[in-house]
Parts: C-alpha cells; sequence; structure tokens
C-alpha cells in the first residue's frame, strides 16, 4: 500500500511541475501579447 | 502566421493524446514487476525524463557553439530555451529518482556516480539559467554560450572521476538492474514517445515566447530612440 | 617581442603590481591559515581520523583561498580602469589569458606552500617525503583551478554580483578535478604507491588539456566587448 503512495506522488509531483511551467509560459505570452497591443495602440494614436 | 498557428494545434492534440496513451499503458497495460511491485512503475516517469534532460542540454551545447560561429541570436534563444527545459526535466528525475530510491533501497539518496553526476548536472544548468539573469545585455548571449559549451564538456569528465572515486569504496546497494518484459519495453518505449513529444511542444513554445520577448524589445528600443532624437530636436 | 615575451609581460606586471601592494597574497595565506584553524574545531581532528580527513582540508583551503585571488584578477583590472588598456596591448585573447592563468597559478602556488608548511606545523603531518608526488598533484589541479578560474574570472568581472557569481560558475566546473585531487592527495599522503594514483593523474591530465584547450577557442568571445 505504501509503494501506491510512493507512486502517486512521483506522478503528482511530476505533473505539477510540468502544469506550473506550461502555465508560466502561457502567462508570460499573455503578458508579452498586452504590451505589444498597448503598443501598437499607442503608435496607432500619435500617427 | 496562421498555418503554425494550425500545425501546433494539431501538435498539441497528438501530444496530449500520446499521454492519455502513455498513462493507459502505464497503469493497465504494464505488469506489476514481481521484487518492486508497484513503485517500479515510477520508472516510466523517470528514464523519460532524464533521456529528456540530456538530449536538452545536449541541445543547448550544439546551439551555444553555433551562436559563438554563427553570432546569430536564434541559436541564443534556442540554447536558452532548451536548458529551461532541460532543468524542468532534470529537477523531475531528481525528484521521482528519491521517491523510487525509499521504498526500494531504503534510502532517498546515494552518492551513485550516476546520481550524483545528475545533480551536478542540474546544477550546472541552475547556474546557467542565473548567469543569464546576471549577465550584461550585450554579453549575455556570449556568456552563456561559454558556460554553456563548459558544462556540458564537463559531464563526462566528472562520471568517470566519481565512477573511480567509487570503484574505490565500494557501494553498499548493488544488483539495481531491472529486468524488463515486452510489455514493460513497450510501456517505456511509448512514454518516452509521449515524453519527447511533450519536449518538443515545451521547446517550441518557448522558443516562440522568446522571440517575442525579443521583438517587444526591438520595439521598444526603437521607440525610445525616436523620442530620445526628437527632444534632441526640441532641444537644439 | 615573441608570444612568450608578450605573455610573461603580463605575469611580470601583475606580479610586481602584487609585490607592491601585497593584498591579493596576504589575504589569500591569512583566509587559508583560517581554514586549517576552522576546520581543526569544525571536525575535531584527532590522530586518528587526521589522516582520512587532512586532504580534504587541504584542498578547502586552497580553493576558498585560490577564489579570492581569482576575485581579484580581472577583478582589480576592472576597479581601476585598466581592462581596455590590457586589451588594447598587441597581444592575442589568447596571450592575455596565459598571462593571467600563469598569474593567478603563481600566487596560488605561494600561498600552497605557505599552507603546507602550516599543516605540517599545527597537523604534525610530514610532507617532506612524499613532496614529488605530492608536488605533481598539487600542480595539476591548481593549474585546472586556475585555467577555468581565469575565464570566469573574466566573466563574472562584468555581471552584477562579481564575487558570488564567480564561486558559483567555478565550483560546478571544478568537481572532477578536486575530486582527483583530494583522492590522489589522500592516497600519498596515506603513504600509497605512486601507481595507486595513475587512474587520478589521469583525469587531473584530461580535465587540465580539455579545459586550457576549451579556453584557447572561447577566451576571444569573452572578452571582445
Amino acid at each position: 500500500m505504501a509503494g501506491t503512495l510512493y507512486l502517486f506522488a512521483a506522478f503528482g509531483i511530476t505533473w505539477l511541475i510540468i502544469f506550473i511551467y506550461i502555465f508560466s509560459i502561457s502567462r508570460r505570452q499573455k503578458t508579452l501579447e498586452r504590451q505589444i497591443e498597448k503598443i501598437s495602440k499607442t503608435l496607432g494614436d500619435h500617427s | 502566421m496562421t498555418h503554425n498557428r494550425a500545425f501546433l494545434k494539431i501538435f498539441q492534440f497528438v501530444t496530449f493524446f500520446m499521454m492519455l496513451l502513455a498513462l493507459y499503458a502505464i497503469f493497465v497495460y504494464a505488469p506489476v514487476e514481481k521484487s518492486m511491485g508497484i513503485v517500479q512503475k515510477i520508472f516510466y516517469l523517470h528514464v523519460p525524463s532524464a533521456f529528456l534532460a540530456f538530449f536538452a542540454f545536449f541541445i543547448t551545447f550544439i546551439a551555444s557553439i553555433l551562436y559563438l560561429y554563427k553570432r546569430n541570436h536564434r541559436w541564443d534563444m534556442i540554447a536558452f530555451s532548451s536548458a529551461e527545459i532541460g532543468v524542468i526535466f532534470c529537477t523531475i528525475v531528481l525528484i521521482t529518482g528519491p521517491i523510487w530510491a525509499k521504498p526500494i533501497w531504503n534510502v532517498w539518496w546515494t552518492w551513485d556516480p550516476r546520481l550524483t553526476t545528475t545533480l551536478i548536472l542540474w546544477f550546472i544548468y541552475v547556474v546557467y539559467l542565473m548567469l543569464r539573469r546576471v549577465a550584461g545585455e550585450n554579453q549575455r548571449s556570449t556568456f552563456s554560450a561559454v558556460f554553456g559549451i563548459f558544462g556540458f564538456i564537463n559531464v563526462p569528465i566528472t562520471f568517470l572521476a566519481i565512477r573511480l572515486w567509487r570503484t574505490i569504496h565500494p557501494l553498499v546497494i548493488t544488483g539495481k538492474g531491472i529486468s524488463i518484459s515486452t510489455p514493460m519495453t513497450h510501456t517505456l518505449i511509448i512514454a518516452s514517445v509521449a515524453f519527447f513529444l511533450l519536449f518538443l511542444l515545451l521547446l517550441i513554445n518557448r522558443i516562440v515566447l522568446e522571440k517575442m520577448r525579443f521583438k517587444v524589445e526591438e520595439i521598444r528600443a526603437f521607440i525610445e530612440d525616436k523620442i530620445h532624437l526628437e527632444h534632441e530636436k526640441q532641444g537644439g | 617581442m615573441t608570444f612568450i615575451q608578450k605573455v610573461w609581460a603580463i605575469v611580470w606586471k601583475d606580479i610586481t603590481s602584487e609585490l607592491r601592494t601585497k593584498e591579493i597574497l596576504l589575504s589569500m595565506c591569512l583566509f587559508s591559515f583560517l581554514v586549517l584553524i576552522i576546520f581543526n574545531f569544525a571536525l575535531d581532528t584527532g590522530l586518528k581520523n587526521l589522516r582520512e580527513n587532512i586532504s580534504g582540508i587541504l584542498w578547502v583551503a586552497f580553493i576558498f583561498s585560490g577564489l579570492m585571488g581569482l576575485g581579484r584578477s580581472f577583478g582589480v583590472e576592472r576597479d581601476r580602469g585598466t581592462l581596455h588598456g590590457l586589451l588594447l596591448c598587441p597581444i592575442s585573447p589568447w596571450g592575455i589569458y596565459l598571462g593571467k592563468m600563469i598569474g593567478t597559478f603563481i600566487f596560488m602556488v605561494v600561498m600552497e606552500i605557505f599552507t603546507l608548511s602550516i599543516v605540517t606545523v599545527l597537523y604534525n603531518i610530514n610532507v617532506i617525503p612524499f613532496l614529488l608526488p605530492l608536488g605533481l598533484i598539487i600542480f595539476l589541479g591548481t593549474l585546472g583551478f586556475a585555467t577555468i578560474g581565469t575565464i570566469f574570472s573574466a566573466m563574472s568581472a562584468t555581471t552584477k554580483a562579481r564575487d558570488v557569481m564567480l564561486s558559483i560558475l567555478v565550483f560546478p566546473i571544478s568537481v572532477p578535478m578536486i575530486i582527483a585531487s583530494v583522492k590522489a592527495t589522500g592516497i600519498i599522503l596515506w603513504g600509497g604507491a605512486i601507481q595507486e594514483i595513475y587512474s587520478w593523474l589521469k583525469i587531473l591530465i584530461a580535465f587540465d588539456l580539455v579545459f586550457l584547450l576549451l579556453a584557447y577557442l572561447t577566451f576571444g568571445f569573452i572578452i571582445e566587448e
């Protein structure tokens, strides 16, 4: 029974790490997209 | 661009499917190993991750050489992205390893050559990522490329040194060879393919992110230049 | 001037400026002395486990003090603003590298001779009979440490958090060199035969050659700014 616990700990932690990483990539991507939008908006206002 | 997006979507779907298949193979298809019990299934996470961590660092190594040779920042982006993902997979290796070792070897960690080398490998690339944070804007790529090359070349020498050290002081735990049956091999192959696809997907996304960041920085520098020029015109 | 004369000019420049201030050598020697004292209390090195620990203590002293010298190697040039002057010298980057590396190496060797004599007195270990093999190991180990250290000293001289960066860059790379040096020194000090350290010497030599070659290939990139 203890074996199952270890098994689930290993799988849980692995997936947690991968999901956190994917989440951080997508969050950074969104921030950049917002910045690009902001810049293009400002440029549009000026010209 | 839309073409690329569609391709990425399909790729994402295939990866997701392979992941589910791998989970099925690991938990249903693969038999429970006799001597180690169910804990042995950690092996299907551990081995592909280890393989991909080494592969990622190898990409960093090659991209670093190409960057120094060609001076194209694209190689630097690839080297950086790959190193970051390599650290993620190496972390998974270093976490799943002890979780497997505790019930099997009854210790979390031994200073075995392979374990120690992996730990040092992890350290090298964490330092690589740190170096990129503290180095100045115009030296970052060069410095990290040089460190990427040094770090990778260092790994086999480290392994040799630690192995030699251990042959003089023999290990307490021996005979950790795992007898693998055919369904187990199949499962390992499926899990490896799934992880490899996941790795590629992460790498592509990470490089896209890096490219975007580069573009934003370029635009920002351009605008700042413009503003600076305007000010000078008004001043003079 | 030939290449060797140019390299020697850089080495000699470092030595004369060091002889004037003596700040690097003095602090290195004092620091390694302190490491020896601290280890004496931290490990409670009675006669029994002394022989097992002494090679480790010795190399920790060497490497920590060496790191101080390395931090100054390019750091001092940058602080005084002489780095650009050095780069403008009519000599290849490899020449600058060799000059700096040999300078660091010489300072480290002086510190190591001092440390060994302190160890002989304080830990009551006679190193005289092992002088030749011990000298060879220390030569190779120090050469390897100076080789990678000089590269990373040049790198970290321009980054933020210079000294912290230098140590975390150097340590993971110097692991095989430290292992090989400590083990070989231990074998020699336990009175082992010279044949027993051959495999360690091979690793040390491989380490030195590989990293000297890598330094030759990459140093130009690092200082081209």
